[in-house]
């Protein structure tokens, strides 16, 4: 059922068995796995069913450190949270990714990719994925025409990634949530304070507001957090009436640890004859799979770097194009007049001979680290938060990273007799460790409630439970420990269900 | 750098080798060897040069225009120009499979064909 937070009696006090706090791709993926169970879940939603100026406010902050996106650009506040303009790109993580690298400070999950093999299928079918199947041999079998790159497949593979429609979960599942009789979805109802017992070992309710004036008290068994990473992190650390730090950061690790993926064009490509690398192109809203060239583990290990793959854009588009950081501006309204025009350019027919030179785009993971973090700023939002303040820093890790992988890239072009690789300038001297202007992030924000078995070292526990605190969750990409290589979505929709079968056999006193 | 394919190039790059070929190379195996085959179908003969340059500047200890020929051709007494343009073929790849690479100019070119570049830009220098 679907209640106005905004037509409620001032000071109501809601209660229910869980409490979710935030309904994008976390929230209502939670929520749609209590739907016909005999549990009374209220799902808050700060925003309306539509875009507001007024809700997005709310998300704006500061950023320091290296060039970022506006904040209220990065993500969306309303129902459907960010998936309403996300681009559907998925895949899943590898083995790699949760193991502790000697190489890749703070790496090492307190879970292995095993413990997310039940979920990631769940979670395809909430994002309207094709079948469970990653392997570039199985998609090949179903078009003989993708063909590969010639490599070394101990060197590098293709990492597959599946499209979503994209799924808008605010209009896909607006009907199931509203209509189903046990999840209490309140709209307009803006957490601004988790409030703790005495001792701070559980949370006792959250205070939510809206612009009608009206403040509620939301009281529950379990709460679970599911703003995105940033807000994750500024809603801990501005509740902070019974814990002076701010709730779950005894240990000064709230907010640290955000990381992005570094999303830049890295190198070119020169062949002797147009190859349209089908396998490697992409159609936007057409395209159902395709692949990235990736780095094996054991090539990342042998160097040393961390995870990334490399995607190709025919250079005579992709010189037109402006970098993503440039793609956000103050001005919202040219914002997405530039977003809709990349598009277009970008839906362009791959000719049918192809090209004879592509740019190369890495994604790679951000290396985890302390210093790139979400603080509170001194300015508050129009409803009293302080507003975030995020400083993004990057590490000499990412840039070496970077350039190896196209090091390698190149060698493996040339050993089979394909064509030359050429790093962008901003890569030929290793001891620059500088970014260009252009440096860009993937609009994926993760890390700022890290996961680890200490709470020295984490702040949730390997079944996202903040540190200390009984019945206090974290859902989304918050959670991660690292970033591998692909988006996020995927895996936070599937660490979210395995969050959300974890607290059925709690509630249900089982775990 | 405008791409040129070598189908286009291959008869500018002939002209422009017959040049320092009359003077350094008699047996013309000096124009084969700074020829660097699959490189030059994609780029053109000024990227080629630009390409030699930086490798001399990284390696000046190879700076050298028959220091480059003994490394191109040393051990290889065949003055068959066909026979050389295989061979220096070969050893690219070969380099490329064991890791033999340079990046100059942003390029990463194997050692051999680094080598050939160096030795075209000396010759047109």
């Amino acid at each position: 059922m679907h209640i106005d937070a905004r037509t409620l009696p001032n000071n109501t006090l809601i209660e229910g068995d869980i409490c979710i706090i935030g309904a994008g791709a976390a929230g209502i993926s939670m929520a749609l796995e209590w739907m016909n169970t005999p549990y009374k879940v209220i799902l808050l939603e700060g925003g309306g069913f539509q875009y507001e100026t007024q809700m997005q406010d709310l998300y704006k902050g500061k950023t320091t450190g290296q060039r970022y996106y506006p904040l209220d650009a990065a993500r969306l506040h309303y129902f459907g949270g960010t998936t309403g303009h996300w681009a559907g790109f998925c895949s899943v993580f590898e083995k790699i990714d949760f193991e502790k690298r000697d190489w890749v400070p703070h790496s090492g999950w307190p879970i292995k990719r095993e413990d997310l093999d039940a979920y990631y299928p769940r979670a395809q079918k909430n994002l309207d994925l094709g079948p469970y199947e990653w392997s570039y041999d199985y998609w090949l079998k179903q078009d003989p025409t993708m063909v590969s790159l010639p490599f070394d497949q101990e060197v590098l593979y293709n990492k597959i990634w599946q499209f979503s429609p994209p799924t808008r979960f605010g209009d896909k599942y607006k009907d199931a949530i509203v209509k189903s009789p046990n999840i209490h979805l309140y709209t307009y109802a803006n957490a601004t304070n988790i409030g703790a017992n005495e001792n701070v070992s559980a949370i006792k309710e959250v205070t939510v507001k809206n612009f009608a004036g009206k403040e509620h008290t939301v009281r529950a068994k379990i709460f679970v957090s599911a703003c995105c990473a940033i807000q994750n992190a500024r809603l801990l650390l501005a509740s902070n009436k019974q814990a002076p730090k701010g709730l779950g950061n005894d240990n000064d690790l709230v907010g640290r640890y955000f990381m992005e993926h570094i999303e830049i064009k890295s190198a070119e490509l020169w062949l002797p004859d147009p190859d349209p690398l089908k396998l490697y192109a992409i159609d936007f809203g057409k395209t159902k799979w395709r692949a990235e060239l990736a780095i094996t583990a054991q090539t990342q290990e042998k160097h040393r770097i961390l995870n990334g793959t490399a995607s190709f854009t025919p250079l005579e588009i992709a010189r037109k194009e402006p970098a993503f950081i440039d793609s956000f501006t103050a001005d919202r309204g040219a914002s997405m007049r530039n977003w809709k025009k990349r598009g277009h350019k970008e839906d362009q027919p791959v000719q049918k001979k192809g090209y004879a030179s592509y740019q190369l785009f890495t994604r790679v993971e951000q290396a985890p680290n302390p210093d790139s973090r979400v603080t509170l700023d001194t300015e508050t939002d129009a409803l009293g938060m302080p507003r975030a303040d995020l400083h993004w820093v990057l590490t000499p890790l990412e840039k070496r990273s970077i350039r190896t992988i196209y090091e390698i890239v190149g060698q493996q072009v040339g050993a089979a007799s394909k064509g030359r690789v050429r790093l962008l300038e901003y890569l030929w001297d290793e001891k620059d460790n500088s970014w260009p202007e252009f440096t860009g992030g993937g609009w994926h924000h993760m890390g700022t409630t890290r996961m680890s078995d200490d709470p020295k070292t984490g702040v949730t526990d390997a079944n996202c439970k903040v540190h200390g605190i009984d019945n206090l969750y974290i859902a989304g990409s918050s959670n991660y420990v690292t970033a591998a290589a692909p988006n996020p979505t995927l895996t936070l929709v599937a660490l979210t269900l395995r969050l959300s079968d974890h607290l059925k056999k709690k509630i249900g006193g089982v775990a | 750098m405008e791409r040129r394919t070598f189908v286009k190039l291959s008869a500018y790059t002939a002209i422009a080798l017959a040049l320092p070929l009359a003077e350094g190379c008699s047996d013309g195996t000096g124009n084969v060897a700074a020829q660097p085959w699959l490189f030059s179908h994609i780029v053109d003969a000024k990227t080629i040069s630009e390409a030699g340059q930086a490798y001399r500047k990284l390696v000046p200890a190879e700076d050298d225009k028959s220091g480059l020929q003994k490394l191109l051709l040393g051990g290889n007494p065949s003055a068959d120009k066909k026979q050389i343009e295989q061979m220096l073929q070969s050893r690219v790849v070969d380099d490329f499979k064991s890791d033999k690479t340079v990046t100059v100019s942003g390029w990463v070119l194997s050692v051999t064909e680094a080598r050939q570049c160096a030795l075209y830009s000396i010759l047109n220098s």
